[in-house]
């Protein structure tokens, strides 16, 4: 044939015309606004390749201090991680850091802007805002925002100064100027000092949920875990006294339930008793400390906070042995108005304990002028209130939602004109007379000035996702207008601004962007002197807890912070630590009280304080003390999607005037609690009262019944030390047995009676299972490990793997009937008798539990369709394609990690553009499950084969583990015996959950939880 | 044995009655059971469309009452075989009168347990790939799945079972060719195969059927002892167990034989057959079901006796809370229709008291369905990870399809009744004295019972 084409010769034409085609259609388009519909990459963008992740570095304001590290496929966020060149963050990421991608995908973005009639056109809604500022020029034009830094605050800044007499009021729910102000007290450094647990062997937390809310999180959660490693038989010590267990507080090694309020008091004695024996104290400090603690009586606090006088002195005693000791204080909203006086009281004791300068570091403080405090919105809202204002921007603040009495709303109404510069729909935007959309912060430009030396970058990963422009480029297009500037970019102002402040050239600019900021943050600073100006008498007039017999008690949600996460369902259908409930809220209480009030699980009761009520269902729940009913903020959103619209707003309890610290707090209360006769099923993942018990409760027995479950294993420091024998007690079944890979079992303990006979083959010479002996593997065998004694229980590892696996969510209804999702959950389970538990207070242990990948798997071999295989690489394949759906597999896991597709599952809104594009999403009728990110395995196996090497240790990291902020996951190739996993694996705390009891022989080893406690007693 | 006295030539006449043009009550149960099956039919379909999770099952009980069904109705079809096949063997007479009704009941069983793996399964349109054959997808099925097992077992079950049964029918259709008419007689005369009872092919036909007998016998014995095995040998405390296999098949003839007595308790009374199925017949099936309860009951004790000797905790817990926790309401119910109810067999007024037994037969049947949900549910809610744990309760869709099912079984059976002869012809003639005997037939009975 004369007209010959070659194979390429044909695409490359094709490819050509394709891509001619794509540009000229492209080409009309204006800049800065992007077609909303979605196109195939035609045009390739030049140095990438498709299906390659291109990664950001970059930081939002809601994620705060954290460096964030984007992953974008095909032009699209698929992922959020950790910055792992970031010195607090790390590569870790937690459960809501990562749902930020769904913020951005979120129904809720505003689309287009609208006046109070409805839709505008973007040409009316800039000459209109531009038009209400001109006109307003000279009066009182203010700006709400939520906190913001360096060149962004300083264009706010400049906006507000020049173009009125108005402010600038940054506002958060919650606000740290009680802490600023208690700092400024002690030591005159008005500065709130960057606090972790940086080499501590002790901490002695008075109620913050360090691993979940306060502070630094991924910083904490990585310091704890390197505390609690065990090095000759020790490890650093947990103390936490707080009203509730709290998923921090189930970390603790010493836990004492303490009435709400009563923390200031504790923290007085603690001080008193601390400062007496401290070492660390100057003879003159004493003494100091001493005058300021002569009304402090142990006795006194034993008595407020309901805990033995005895353990006041074992902790003091327990904080001086420690070689770093740090105290941290109380959660924020159950503080009072003897706010200041706790932080001061904790700075004291911090100082007491040598912690100022190294844990508790003023080297790397955040200033006072970036800290936020409530006293700008309560003025602000006076003079909203007195028609003050002429015309008020809001960005995303939502003070609305948080005072849901109306105090904002009703002074928004006297407002000439309010403006909201809005990225998603929100209570406070649903008010405003107009709404401009604006860009998502991973869509924009902006810088985060988190403490000293940690600047942070923020930068588009993506196309803006709906048409709308950055706010800031709306300001400096207004002083263009207004003021004949020359035309400008934030963009170009950023660069200008950071250049100016850090120095350096475009090259370094660029260096910056790469690695997502500057990172000079100091190791550690200097001990401050306690201040002179500090009075005798500061500490004198404590306020008594006031909530009586059950305290209504308001914590922050691990999962939704102040509410502005509510309209994400990976944290809706994340399990909360404790009590396991997804998508509503629930007052907690103990199960004495509840019976007490007759109350059972979902019984909705009407929680009245004075003229404020909510009506909320009841959790029984075995981990609170019967001195308070705790109810967690973030939820009964109004403004949002209406899937997330769910549970009730804490915020209705908060206090309406300021209390010393400057804060809107909510200190716990006296409340009636009034039976409704409603019931509300709460969902959860495990039964509640009755799944969680580790030792097998039976039906009508007492739940201390012995009843061995050796799935959650646990050794004593003393056991582990081998100064104690921890075996054959009740406690393990199994701590040796790990998958066949030791060298023997314990025959003792197996085979008590016949020690020398072995029941099990080894694995080395098991015939029965086709041949998959230990040459049955190629080069890798793949394994994971679990650090139990690292493992907090936070959950990131959850929504990491809904994230990287395209998990769906199914929604309350379906987890009510047990089809969530989840590849890897957190087993949570209650010891009575063991781990130093009671019937009154169980011991709390939290195992992650997803395929075991197991050498021996049940699920295998009763597959008729072969759709789950072992491969020879040591995974448990799983071919959905192949799967027939007859969910045998799952009947016969003995971890029960499989899921099935109950429905061909949506995903919500715009949702599904998360999904990672390496991983097929499953149809109804098909089995799934955990295959160790079998997607990433491949990668690397792709690169090493490129470049003629073995894929390294390390190399692969599956998603659970890259998020893990508690590293206490390992993965890797078992075959290397220098490789992490199998040191891990071949430790003497490894153990393969029920492999003793049924020789599945797992590829996930678990490292026994370790605890202080002896366990002869039990 | 005065009762079974009929004289040779009303035997014909009396049997094809059932065959005559049908009444109106007769149609109005067809078209209640048809409109059950179809109803089942949407049921399915709605499940086929929106997926499994419009069954009640869940995350951890992947099974429920669909394999309870399945089971239910595989244990049911176990009756016809043992009478037809075994007890042929055996020579005990009093089969001839219903071994062809528990026979049809055995194939419409069947059919009916077949259609449960396919509603079951996530996928139905790709429930096919389950069947090893060479194909183009390079698909091969796993040969160590006992669910593969099954589709060798109860396939194979089936397709002897029918074989056998229409072979025992070719005499008998060759009865009925004789006596219709028009299209009918054409339909009879294919399906009789040629069949003019010279001694010649009745000298082959029971040689053949004698095989056939001796065929199917350890099919009874096989095809529930691997039904069993999709529970015993998986790991799932409460289903591992080596006692499945026997367990399982006395319980599949208990509930068939139940069934069977169920079935010919109102079968005789509508077509007024007392004088072929006597209260003799009820008593022997009576006799049948006392023995099985009994099994079945040493069973259980069984099973509560090695999870106790066992010392396995799993196990133990498995059993105590079938007993004692969220499910003890269908373990009582198991308890009091398969051990306590069959307790007044033990007298003979009450085996030959059609009433009573009608009663219990139901209550059986009742007690075995529950016995294999039991079995299913209870120790799947509560496995190993108390974490996992979780309940199950069958949804709308479930109990629509499950009474479907019996609707299925029972349009089925219907239609057999009107279009082929539901006593053996031959056989029973055999137990008649030939013509020109003389009137005392009675004798020659009471040497059979023997």
């Amino acid at each position: 044939m004369g007209n010959k084409i070659d194979r390429r010769d044909f695409l490359a034409l094709m490819g050509l015309s394709g891509a001619t085609a794509a540009t000229l259609s492209c080409g009309s388009q204006a800049p800065g606004f992007f077609d909303e519909t979605w196109r195939p990459w035609a045009e390739p963008v030049e140095g990438t390749i498709p299906y390659v992740p291109d990664y950001y570095a970059t930081a939002t304001r809601e994620t705060g201090s954290a460096g964030l590290r984007i992953s974008t496929m095909g032009g699209r966020v698929i992922k959020v991680d950790g910055n792992p060149d970031h010195p607090l963050t790390g590569g870790t990421a937690t459960s809501k850091q990562q749902s930020l991608v769904q913020g951005l995908y979120a129904s809720d973005r505003v689309r287009k802007p609208r006046d109070k009639k409805g839709p505008i056109t973007w040409m009316s809604a800039h000459a209109r805002f531009k038009e209400a500022i001109e006109q307003n020029q000279g009066k009182n034009i203010s700006v709400l925002t939520a906190p913001i830094t360096g060149a962004t605050e300083k264009l706010w800044t400049r906006f507000v100064s020049e173009m009125g007499t108005g402010k600038l009021v940054q506002f958060e729910p919650f606000a740290q100027s009680g802490a600023v102000k208690a700092s400024e007290t002690v030591f005159d450094r008005p500065a709130l000092p960057l606090t972790t647990l940086k080499g501590a062997d002790a901490v002695c937390s008075l109620g913050a949920q360090f691993l979940e809310t306060w502070g630094e999180v991924n910083a904490n959660s990585l310091y704890y875990s390197e505390m609690r490693e065990v090095h000759d038989g020790k490890r650093g010590k947990h103390i936490q006294f707080e009203s509730k267990t709290t998923g921090t507080g189930a970390n603790a090694d010493i836990h004492h339930y303490i009435k709400p309020g009563s923390e200031t008091m504790l923290a007085l004695a603690l001080l008193a008793k601390v400062a007496e024996g401290s070492t660390k104290l100057s003879a003159d400090d004493k003494s100091r400390v001493a005058a300021l603690t002569t009304g402090v009586s142990a006795a006194a606090a034993a008595g407020a906070s309901g805990v033995a006088e005895s353990v006041i002195d074992d902790v003091a005693k327990a904080l001086l042995e420690a070689k770093a000791a740090v105290a941290l204080p109380a959660e924020a909203l159950v503080l009072g108005d003897d706010m200041v006086k706790h932080y001061a009281a904790v700075l004291l004791l911090n100082k007491a304990l040598g912690a100022i300068g190294k844990q508790v570091n003023y080297a790397a403080a955040k200033p006072t002028e970036r800290v936020s405090s409530h006293k700008p919105l309560a003025d602000l809202i006076e003079e909203m209130a007195a028609g003050q204002v002429d015309v008020l921007i809001v960005k995303d603040a939502n003070p609305v939602y948080f005072m849901p009495d109306g105090r904002f709303a009703d002074a928004l109404g006297k407002v000439g004109a309010v403006i909201a510069l809005a990225e998603s729909e929100n209570e406070t935007v649903a008010l405003a007379d107009m709404t401009i959309p604006v860009t998502h912060d991973l869509e924009s430009w902006g810088e985060i000035n988190a403490y000293e030396g940690l600047d942070l970058l923020m930068q588009p990963v993506m196309r803006p996702r709906w048409n709308a422009e950055q706010a800031e480029d709306l300001l400096l297009r207004l002083f263009q207008e207004i003021r004949g500037e020359e035309a400008a970019l934030f963009r170009d102002y950023l660069k200008t601004e950071w250049l100016a402040k850090f120095g350096g050239d475009d090259a370094s600019w660029r260096e910056d962007l790469k690695k997502g900021g500057r990172y000079a943050l100091a190791e550690s600073g200097e001990d401050l002197p306690i201040s002179g100006n500090l009075a005798a008498d500061f500490f004198s007039g404590l306020s008594a807890p006031s909530g009586g017999d059950m305290a209504l008690t308001i914590l922050e949600s691990a999962r939704f912070g102040d509410g502005a996460l509510a309209n994400r369902s990976w944290l809706h259908e994340l399990p909360d630590t404790m009590t396991g409930v997804v998508w509503d809220s629930w007052l907690e209480i103990s199960t004495r009280k509840a019976d007490e009030l007759n109350l059972d699980y979902g019984d909705v009761v009407e929680a009245t304080v004075g003229q404020r009520s909510v009506k909320i269902p009841i959790y029984r729940s075995e981990t609170t003390s019967d001195f308070t009913a705790t109810l967690a903020t973030g939820q009964g959103r109004t403004g949002l999607h209406e899937a997330y619209n769910r549970g009730v707003n804490a915020f209705v309890f908060l206090s309406d005037r300021l209390n010393d610290g400057d804060v809107f707090t909510a200190a716990p209360m006296q409340a009636s609690f009034q039976k409704t006769g409603e019931r509300i099923r709460l969902a959860t993942f495990h039964l509640p009262g009755k799944g969680d018990k580790i030792r097998t409760v039976l039906t009508g027995l007492r739940p201390t019944a012995k009843m061995d479950r050796d799935i959650f294993q646990s050794v004593s420091l003393a056991g582990l030390a081998g100064h104690g024998d921890d075996h054959g007690g009740d406690s393990h079944g199994d701590d040796h047995g790990g998958g066949g890979h030791h060298e023997s079992y314990d025959m003792d303990s197996q085979f008590p009676l016949n020690k020398k006979k072995q029941f099990y083959p080894e694995r080395t010479e098991d015939p029965v299972i086709l041949g998959r002996t230990e040459t049955f593997y190629d080069e890798y065998k793949w394994e994971m490990s679990v650090d139990l004694n690292k493992c907090t229980g936070c959950g990131a590892c959850v929504t990491a793997c809904y994230a990287e696996n395209n998990l769906p969510v199914v929604g309350k209804d379906q987890v009510l009937k047990g089809r969530e999702m989840a590849w890897v959950r957190i087993n949570r389970y209650l010891d009575y008798n063991h781990a130093g538990g009671s019937v009154e207070k169980p011991a709390i242990g939290m195992m992650p539990m997803m395929c075991q990948q197991c050498g021996n798997a049940p699920c295998e071999s009763v597959c008729p369709s072969l759709a789950t295989y072992h491969n020879k690489e040591g995974l448990n394949a799983m071919v959905y394609n192949r799967c027939v759906g007859t969910r045998y597999c799952s009947n016969n896991c003995s971890y029960k990690v499989r899921r099935f597709n109950w429905y061909t599952w949506e995903w919500e809104g715009d949702l599904n553009w998360q999904l990672n594009p390496a991983v097929s999403v499953r149809q109804k009728g098909v089995m799934e499950k955990c295959t160790f990110c079998v997607q990433r395995i491949r990668v690397a196996k792709d690169v090493a084969r490129d470049e003629g090497r073995k894929v390294r240790d390390g190399e692969i990291k599956t998603a659970c583990q890259q998020a893990c902020p508690s590293q206490a996951i390992q993965f890797g190739n078992y075959e290397d015996k220098n490789s992490a996993v199998h040191k891990t694996a071949t430790d003497g705390r490894a153990y393969r959950a029920l492999d003793s009891h049924l020789h599945t022989k797992p590829g996930v080893s678990y490292l026994q939880r370790t605890h202080i406690q002896d366990d002869h007693h039990a | 044995m005065k009762e079974l006295n009929f004289p040779f030539k009303e035997i014909n006449r009396d049997i094809l009655r059932t065959l005559e043009k049908p009444s109106l009550a007769y149609l109005g149960l067809l078209g209640f059971t048809v409109t059950g099956v179809l109803v089942a039919a949407g049921c399915w379909l709605y499940q086929v469309v929106e997926g499994m999770g419009v069954a009640g099952l869940n995350h951890p009980v992947g099974w429920g009452v669909y394999i309870t069904d399945f089971v239910f109705w595989v244990g049911i079809g176990h009756a016809g075989t043992l009478i037809s096949a075994i007890l042929f063997l055996f020579r005990a007479r009093w089969r001839n009168a219903i071994f062809r009704s528990a026979e049809a009941m055995t194939i419409f069983a069947v059919m009916t347990a077949g259609l449960f793996p396919i509603v079951h399964v996530g996928r139905a349109w790709v429930a096919y790939w389950l069947i090893p054959y060479p194909n183009q997808r390079e698909l091969w099925v796993n040969f160590r799945s006992p669910l593969l097992w099954d589709v060798f077992a109860v396939g194979t079950y089936f397709s002897v079972s029918s074989i056998f049964f229409c072979v025992g029918l070719i005499p008998d259709i060759a009865a009925v060719r004789d006596r219709a008419t028009g299209l009918r007689r054409k339909i009879y005369n294919l399906l009789s195969v040629g069949w003019d009872s010279s001694n010649h092919q009745w000298r082959h036909y029971m040689a053949g059927y004698g095989f056939f007998a001796a065929l199917a016998t350890p099919l009874v014995l096989s095809v529930h002892s691997v039904v069993s095995w999709d529970f015993a040998v998986s790991i799932v405390p409460g289903w591992h167990s080596t006692i499945f296999a026997p367990y399982f098949v006395a319980g599949a003839v208990f509930s068939g034989m139940a069934m069977v007595i169920t079935i010919l308790i109102p079968f005789r009374k509508v077509f007024r057959l007392e004088r072929y199925l006597t209260e003799w017949h009820f008593d022997m099936m009576a006799r049948l079901v006392l023995l099985t309860s009994t099994i079945v009951a040493y069973s259980y004790l069984t099973e509560y006796f090695i999870a106790w000797y066992g010392d396995d905790h799993y196990e133990q817990f498995i059993f105590w809370e079938r007993a004692f926790g969220a499910y003890a309401i269908p373990f009582w119910l198991m308890i009091f229709c398969n051990i306590i109810a069959p307790l007044p067999l033990w007298f003979s007024k009450v085996r030959r008291n059609l009433k009573i037994l009608f009663v219990i037969s139901i209550f059986v049947n009742i007690g075995m369905w529950f016995e294999r949900f039991n079995i299913i549910v209870s120790s799947l809610a509560q496995e190993y990870d108390p974490f996992a744990w979780g309940w199950y309760t069958p949804s709308i869709i479930e109990v629509g399809i499950t009474i479907g099912s019996f609707c299925w079984f029972f349009t089925l059976f219907l239609l057999f009744v009107k279009f082929f002869p539901s006593m053996a012809l031959t056989e029973m003639k055999e137990l008649a004295d030939p013509p020109m005997r003389g009137p005392e037939p009675a004798d020659k009975m009471e040497e059979a019972a023997a």
